[in-house]
């Protein structure tokens, strides 16, 4: 048997499930061959394939910092049958892995610079990656913004470390959510209003995004008014993925597969890709 | 080395290829209902017309393919690697069908490193090329110098009474007593194709043209159905699946070939369509052939064999569309 086939997946255990939300768990993930586990590097933005066994395979984006190393995490809504097979996994349950894929935010081009997170409802989850190594090299990075928005309060996701960065001088946190929320200080709207009605400086500054589709153009437009150039906003490009490896077809856009040249992409590199109805 | 064979004998050597322990062989046949494509002697009749309606890529990316077999235990996970062993021979291949599979050598050993079960396939495979004496009336491989080729095991070439033989490396095994040496050249044919596309910058043209008026006109017209992709020689796109076959406890994963022509190739949660308009999905197919695989491989991957024309319910010819937008 041929271990290097692409294809094949790596075993894996949960140590951990959270509930994050009504629809949303974070499981926590270990390799059972512990080289595996010590090997694993990410950037934040670069996702896993996950097997359910018997159910099938799904790309998940990483959700803990690129700076632990005994596990990660992955933060799936239910959705579909993948998700909602995911679900009913418990602590100790098997899964399988293959990545990570794809190209992550490139943290090491933010040093020294302020950067604002944008993050819409499940797009926290690779943003949350990002936000976290950020907090942990703090002394690298100028003023830090989170501007998030999710359906309702209760969709939130990381709600304790959310009150924890809420609370924190180290960033600024602003929420948006659609229904008037128990709790939660937010804005009643979309998380794109947050842009204009944040005060953060343009120059100097990165924005880091990931959300529905619906919500980057105006993410982007926005920003771009505030001053930022496309060369330093950075979205993650979620497209249906099968492979991760380039071969499928599916997250083909032009000459560029999301799953390899993506899923993060600059603003500059979205504009750049044929625009399709 | 070459050799002659009558072509009289041809049905005696088919005969000698099917007895050839451990291994299947395939060649073009006219099926009932009049459908032309490879399979067994025995499933219809030997077809040597022209090329068949479905191309041999069957037996190299297969529609529906298994690649795994799990079994979940308490504290482990059973994984078998489904590789497909058996033996082939495949007679009567065209040579742009030959192109194809050079393609997909090329993408799927080369490009990406080794695919495990596509390796396989081909590995166990023998391939004997049949060249072209006619063009069908969709043919345009004179366009894309793909009406001969190299990538073939054993090669015949019709030529008065006899077949003339190329063979080369592991076609020696498939070498039979009816065949006579000879050292003539191979047959010079000349292949008239109505349809022509010129290649000359189509990638900078078709970048350029990109919102060119033809593709929505065309969109309106096209279907959606995607029997153009599932004809042709050089699509592979695919998608992953599972299930549990049912009164078992394993569950198998596949690969199946999936249809850039159909919404669900990019649809996400939400609904929301990347590619939702026709005129986008048919523009992929198109431009995936002759502009990116340009960029990635440095490949048409178009390989000229008109099927997606001839399989087009609404007439639509991307030989018409490519001739509008260079404004002929
Ligand atoms: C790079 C990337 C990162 C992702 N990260 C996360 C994450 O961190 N957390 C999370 O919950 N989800 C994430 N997703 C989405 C997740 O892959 C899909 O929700 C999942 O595949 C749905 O599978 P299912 O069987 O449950 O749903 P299905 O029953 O198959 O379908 C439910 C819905 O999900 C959509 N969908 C199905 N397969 C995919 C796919 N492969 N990619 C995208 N959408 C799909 C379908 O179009 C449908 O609308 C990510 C997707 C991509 C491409
Ligand atoms: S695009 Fe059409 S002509 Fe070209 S290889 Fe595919 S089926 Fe044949
Ligand atoms: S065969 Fe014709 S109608 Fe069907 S998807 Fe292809 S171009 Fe459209
Ligand atoms: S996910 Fe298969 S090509 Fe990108």
């Amino acid at each position: 048997m041929d271990l290097n086939n692409e294809f094949r997946p790596e075993p894996a255990v949960i140590t951990k499930v959270i509930i994050e939300s009504p629809n949303t768990k974070t499981f926590s993930i270990q390799y059972k061959d512990k080289g595996l586990q010590k090997k694993f590097f990410f950037l934040p933005g670069k996702f896993v394939s996950v097997s359910v066994f018997g159910y099938g395979e799904m790309p998940v984006s990483i959700s803990s910092s690129p700076y632990k190393t005994d596990s990660f995490n992955l933060t799936v809504m239910d959705v579909g049958k993948i998700t909602h097979a995911m679900h009913q996994l418990k602590k100790g349950d098997l899964i399988g892995v293959r990545g990570p894929f794809g190209k992550g935010y490139p943290l090491n081009r933010f040093r020294k610079k302020n950067v604002v997170v944008i993050a819409g409802g499940c797009g926290f989850a690779p943003v949350g990656s990002g936000l976290r190594g950020l907090l942990q090299k703090r002394e690298h990075f100028g003023d830090l913004y989170l501007l998030y928005g999710a359906g309702s309060a209760e969709e939130f996701l990381f709600k304790n470390d959310l009150k924890k960065w809420q609370e924190s001088k180290n960033i600024t946190v602003k929420l948006a959510a659609d229904k008037k929320s128990k709790g939660w200080l937010c804005h009643d709207g979309f998380v794109t209003d947050l842009i204009t009605k944040t005060k953060f400086p343009a120059k100097n500054t990165v924005a880091m995004i990931c959300g529905p589709p619906v919500m980057i153009d105006t993410a982007i437009a926005k920003l771009n008014k505030k001053g930022i150039k496309d060369e330093n906003i950075f979205i993650s490009m979620e497209r249906l993925m099968h492979c991760g490896v380039g071969k499928c077809g599916h997250c083909n856009i032009g000459k560029s597969y999301m799953c390899v040249q993506g899923p993060v992409l600059s603003a500059k590199e979205l504009k750049e890709l044929p625009r399709e109805k | 080395m070459q050799f002659i064979l009558p072509k009289k004998d041809l049905g005696k050597y088919l005969d000698e290829l099917g007895m050839k322990k451990g291994t299947e062989l395939f060649a073009p046949l006219m099926k009932q209902g009049g459908a032309t494509s490879f399979g067994k002697l025995s499933e219809g009749e030997l077809f040597l017309e022209s090329n068949t309606i479905f191309s041999p890529k069957k037996f190299f990316v297969p529609h529906k393919e298994e690649l795994f077999e799990f079994e979940l235990k308490k504290n482990s996970v059973g994984i078998k690697e489904m590789i497909d062993k058996q033996k082939r021979i495949i007679f009567g291949i065209r040579p742009c069908d030959l192109h194809a599979i050079k393609y997909l050598d090329h993408l799927l050993l080369e490009f990406f490193g080794k695919d495990n079960f596509y390796g396989e396939r081909r590995k166990n495979s023998y391939i004997i090329g049949l060249e072209c004496t006619r063009a069908g009336k969709n043919c345009f491989c004179t366009s894309l110098g793909t009406n001969t080729a190299e990538n073939y095991d054993l090669l015949f070439v019709e030529f008065g009474k006899n077949y003339w033989i190329d063979v080369k490396g592991k076609g020696e095994d498939l070498i039979s007593k009816l065949f006579k040496k000879t050292s003539s050249q191979k047959p010079k044919i000349k292949l008239n194709c109505k349809k022509k596309v010129n290649t000359k910058n189509i990638a900078e043209l078709t970048d350029k043209n990109f919102d060119h008026k033809i593709w929505e006109k065309m969109g309106e017209k096209c279907l959606s159905c995607a029997q153009c992709t599932a004809a042709c020689p050089t699509c592979n796109c695919f998608f992953i699946t599972e299930s549990v076959p049912f009164g078992k406890s394993k569950s198998l994963r596949r690969r199946e070939l999936d249809y850039c022509h159909l919404p669900r190739f990019t649809e996400v949660a939400g609904n929301h369509v990347f590619r939702k308009e026709r005129s986008s999905r048919l523009r992929q197919f198109i431009l995936h052939k002759f502009n990116y695989t340009q960029e990635r491989q440095g490949m048409i991957s178009c390989i000229g064999c008109g099927r997606c024309i001839s399989e087009c319910p609404v007439g639509i010819d991307l030989t018409e569309i490519l001739g509008e937008i260079r404004g002929k």
